[in-house]
C-alpha cells in the first residue's frame, strides 16, 4: 500500500522493470545501472520514468551522477531493513543537491520512520501489506515538534521557530500591556 | 541549569504517550518481544538478566537537587531502593517493571528528564567534563554547545538508525576530564591565534573489542560551526559506515580503514557542499544565547577577602580525617573561595557507582544547602558538587560522612570504576562487582591510597569494556574459558588529553588472585617509583617489563 503525505494514496501506476526485461509501456522504474546505460532511449519516455537506488550497491554511482538523476520522475530508495538507516541520508543528499521529483521510500520500514521519511525529503512511502495503516498514520504525527532545522516541513513544528514566535507574541503582549513612556 | 521551555517539555511528555501506546501493545501481546525490541531500545529499556533494565539520561551529567530526589523517588518506589551511576553520565534502573516504565518516564517528565536515546544505533547522550563551569583551567563552560547537541539529536530524522551507537563528548578545559579521546566524536575546546575559542574535532575512538584513540580531522572550527559540521560527520558515517557486521561498525573503523586524512576530506568536501544551506540552519544568535543564559554561575563573584580559605585550612589542620578526603575530593575553582567537590561513591567493599534512595536524598539535600542545588555525575561513576563555599567544605563533610559518602578515595586507587557484569549484563563474561568490591578491601585505607597517589582501576565484565579498563592505569578484564571466569590485566591506559590503550601484561587470572595481582603491580610501582611520579609516570619510563617480573617470576 502506499502512503503518500499523511494520508493513502490510490495506487499510482509505476512498474518495477527488472535488468534485461523489456520496458512495457507506461510508468517503469529501472535500476541505477540501467538508468544510466540507457540513458538516451530512456530520454525518449520523459516524466514516466522513475530509478531505484539500492543504498547497499549504489551509493558511489549515485554521488557521481547527480545531474542524470535529477531528471527521472521518481526515485525510489531502497530499505533493505528498517535498521539501515542509509536511505535517509540518500534521500536528504537527493534533495539538497536540488532533485524536485517525487521521493520514495520502499523496503522493511517501521511506522515510527514515517515522520523522519518525510523530514529527509521522502514523498511517499510503500508500506508492506500486512501493516496497520492506522498505526502508520498515528505514529506520523505522535511528535509534534522536531529541532532540527533546515528539513522538510511536516505535521512536525519546528521548535526553533516556534521559540522565535513564542517570543514575539510575548514582546508584542510586553508592548501592548506597558504603555510607551513618553 | 538548562529548563526546558514548552517546546522542550511537550516533546518529551508526547514521547512518553507514544512509549505508552508501545508497552499496551507489548503488554496485550499485539506486539511480540521482537517487534518491541527496536521500539523498547529507542527508549533505554533493556532486557537483562534477570528484569527489564531502564537507563535514564543526565544530559552531560549536569543534575538539580529536584531531580536528583525524582530519582531517589524512582529507585525507592519502582526499583529496589538504589540506582547505578555510569561511566557515561546516566543512571541506571535494575529492577523496574515493564508496565511501570511508562510511569516512570511520566515522573521524569515532570523534572524535565527523559531516556531518549539512552540505547539503540543512534547518538546517544552528550558527554562532557564534570567540572563544566566551575573547573579553574576551563576556557568556557561547554554545556551550551552541549545542550545545543542535545537538542538536534534529539530524534534526528536522519541519524535515528545509524549502522551503530554513537557517542558525542566535550570538554572546555585543556586537562580533559571527559576521556574525548576515546569516542566517537570528542570536541576539545581551545582557542586558535586570534584568541577565539573554538573546538578540536576528535574522531573515530573509542573502546570496546578495538579499541582505538581518536584521530584529529579538524583543529580548530568555530562554535557556531558545530552543528553544521557535526551533520556532515554523521552523514558521512551514515552513508558508509560498515553494517555487514556489528563488531566493524563504529565510526573507528571507518576512520580506520579508510584512515583520518582521507575520512577529513570526505567530512570536508560534505561540509563545503552543504556549508550554505546548513549554516543557515544554525540557530540563530539568540537562540544561542537563550541557552547559554542558563548556564551562568549561579554564585555572585570572588570571595575577596579569603575568609573561607582561611578557614578551610585551619579545618583540615586539625582534622586529619578531613584533610585525607579534601587532599582527594577537592579541585581547583574558577572563582575564589570556592570548591569543587567529588562526591565518591566507592565506599570500600561497595559496589561502584551504586547509590541508595536515600544517600540521592542526602546529596540532593547537601546539594541544596552548599552547592546551589546542583550535582554533576561524573565517567569515574562519581558525584560532584561543583559550587562550594570553601568557608562551608568542612561542614558538607560531615553531612556526607553521616550519609557513607565520604570515601577519600576519588582519584585514588578505591575510586575502582567498574561496569555490571555478570550480576546483571546479558553480555557478561565474568562478574565484575564483586571483584572491584573485594579489591576496593584489599587496597587499604585512605592512607595508603594517598601514598600510592593517583591510580585509576577499571574494570568491564566482557570486551565490551563498559568499565573502559582500556583506558585505566590498571585494566581488569573479565573472560571465560571452559566455564571458568578469569582477568585479563592491561597497564597503562588513560583515559586524558595523553589517552592511551593499556597493553596486556600476561596471561589472566583467577577472580581470587586478581586482588594480589593488583597488589604486586602497586607493590613494583611503590618500590621504583621516582619522587613526584604518579604510577602512570613510572609506567611510561618503565614499561611492561618490571610489572611482568613481579607477576609471573616462576
Ligand atoms: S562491559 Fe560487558 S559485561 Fe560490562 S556492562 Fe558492558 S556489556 Fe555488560
Amino acid at each position: 500500500m502506499l502512503l503518500r503525505g499523511v494520508s493513502v494514496a490510490h495506487e499510482d501506476s509505476w512498474r518495477a522493470v527488472d535488468d534485461g526485461e523489456d520496458l512495457p509501456a507506461g510508468k517503469v522504474t529501472v535500476t541505477l545501472r540501467r538508468f544510466l546505460a540507457e540513458r538516451e532511449q530512456l530520454a525518449a519516455r520523459a516524466g514516466e520514468v522513475g530509478v531505484h537506488i539500492d543504498p547497499g550497491e549504489d551509493l558511489a554511482l549515485a554521488a557521481g551522477h547527480a545531474a542524470a538523476i535529477s531528471t527521472a520522475a521518481l526515485v525510489s530508495v531502497i530499505f533493505p531493513a528498517f535498521t539501515d538507516g542509509r536511505g535517509f541520508s540518500v534521500i536528504r543528499s537527493l534533495r539538497r543537491r536540488g532533485y524536485r521529483g517525487e521521493i520514495r521510500a520502499i523496503g522493511k520500514l517501521l511506522p515510527d520512520q514515517f515522520d523522519f521519511l518525510r523530514r529527509c525529503g521522502a514523498d511517499s512511502v510503500e508500506i508492506a501489506d500486512g501493516d496497520d495503516v492506522q498505526t502508520w498514520l498515528r505514529e506520523a504525527r505522535a511528535l509534534s515538534l522536531a529541532y532540527q532545522s533546515g528539513y522538510a516541513q511536516t505535521t512536525a513544528r519546528n521548535i526553533l521557530e516556534a521559540r522565535a514566535q513564542a517570543n514575539r507574541a510575548t514582546l508584542r503582549a510586553t508592548a501592548i500591556t506597558t504603555p510607551a513612556k513618553t | 541549569m538548562y529548563r526546558y521551555d514548552e517546546f522542550d517539555a511537550r516533546l518529551v511528555r508526547e514521547r512518553v504517550a507514544q512509549f505508552r501506546g508501545q508497552v499496551a501493545r507489548r503488554l496485550s501481546g499485539e506486539l511480540s518481544e521482537e517487534e518491541f525490541k527496536p521500539l523498547r531500545l529507542m527508549n533505554g529499556v533493556y532486557l537483562q538478566l534477570h528484569a527489564y533494565m531502564l537507563r535514564v539520561a543526565v544530559p552531560y551529567g549536569t543534575l538539580s537537587s529536584r531531580q536528583l530526589r525524582k530519582l531517589a523517588h524512582i529507585a525507592a518506589v519502582y526499583d529496589k531502593n538504589y540506582g547505578h551511576f555510569t561511566t557515561r553520565q546516566n543512571i541506571q534502573f535494575n529492577w523496574p517493571q515493564l508496565r511501570d516504565i511508562p510511569d516512570i518516564l511520566g515522573e521524569l517528565s515532570e523534572v524535565e528528564m527523559h531516556a531518549i536515546q539512552t540505547s539503540g544505533n543512534c547518538i546517544r547522550n552528550v558527554t562532557a567534563d564534570p567540572f563544566a563551569g566551575a573547573a579553574a583551567d576551563e576556557i568556557e563552560d561547554p554545556r551550551p554547545i552541549c545542550e545545543l547537541i542535545r537538542q538536534w539529536s534529539t530524534f534526528h530524522p536522519e541519524f535515528t538508525f545509524l549502522p551503530r551507537k554513537f557517542k558525542i563528548a566535550v570538554t572546555g578545559a585543556p586537562h580533559d576530564r571527559a576521556a574525548i579521546k576515546v569516542h566517537d566524536i570528542g570536541l576539545r575546546m581551545h582557542r586558535n591565534a586570534a584568541g577565539a575559542p573554538g573546538f578540536e574535532v576528535v574522531v573515530g575512538g573509542g573502546q570496546g573489542r578495538t579499541p582505538m584513540i581518536g584521530k584529529t580531522i579538524r583543529r580548530w572550527l568555530a562554535r557556531d560551526e558545530i552543528l553544521a559540521y557535526l551533520e556532515a560527520i554523521m552523514r558521512v558515517y551514515n552513508l558508509h559506515g560498515r553494517r555487514d557486521n556489528k563488531y566493524k561498525a563504529r565510526v573507528k573503523i571507518l576512520v580506520h580503514e579508510i584512515g583520518a586524512a582521507q575520512f577529513a576530506a570526505q567530512v570536508e568536501r560534505e561540509y563545503e557542499n552543504s556549508a550554505g544551506q546548513a549554516r543557515k540552519a544554525l540557530p540563530d544568535a539568540a537562540e544561542i544565547q537563550r541557552i547559554a543564559r542558563y548556564f551562568a554561575p549561579p554564585i555572585g563573584g570572588a570571595e575577596a577577602d579569603g575568609e573561607g580559605a582561611k578557614k578551610l585550612r585551619a579545618a583540615r589542620g586539625t582534622d586529619g580525617d578531613f584533610d585525607l578526603w579534601c587532599r582527594a575530593s577537592l579541585a581547583a575553582h574558577k572563582i575564589p573561595g570556592h570548591a569543587i567537590v567529588t562526591v565518591s561513591l566507592k565506599p570500600a567493599g561497595g559496589i561502584p557507582g551504586d547509590a541508595t534512595a536515600e544517600q540521592m536524598r542526602s546529596v540532593a539535600g547537601l546539594a541544596e544547602r552548599f552547592s546551589h542545588g546542583e550535582v554533576r555525575v561524573s565517567h569515574e561513576q562519581n558525584l560532584v558538587l561543583p559550587w562550594v563555599r570553601a568557608a562551608e567544605v568542612h561542614e558538607l563533610w560531615r553531612g556526607l560522612r553521616d550519609s557513607g559518602l565520604a570515601a577519600a578515595n576519588a582519584g585514588l586507587a578505591g575510586d575502582i570504576i567498574c561496569c555490571p557484569g555478570l550480576d546483571y549484563c546479558t553480555l557478561a563474561t565474568a562478574r565484575s562487582i564483586p571483584v572491584a568490591r573485594q579489591l576496593s578491601l584489599q587496597l587499604g585505607g585512605a592512607k595508603r591510597q594517598r601514598d600510592i597517589g593517583g591510580l585509576s582501576i577499571n574494570i568491564s565484565g566482557c570486551i565490551n569494556a563498559c568499565g573502559h579498563h582500556h583506558v585505566g592505569n590498571i585494566g581488569i578484564l573479565g573472560l571465560e574459558k571452559k566455564g571458568r571466569e578469569f582477568y585479563q590485566i592491561t597497564l597503562g591506559g588513560s583515559a586524558d588529553e595523553n589517552a592511551a590503550i593499556g597493553d596486556i601484561v600476561g596471561p589472566g587470572f583467577a577472580a581470587e588472585e586478581v586482588g594480589d595481582a593488583v597488589d604486586l603491580v602497586v607493590g613494583t610501582y611503590l618500590k621504583i617509583r621516582r619522587a613526584g611520579e604518579t604510577f602512570i609516570d613510572t609506567y611510561r619510563r618503565v614499561g611492561t617489563q618490571p610489572f611482568k617480573e613481579a607477576l609471573y617470576a616462576a
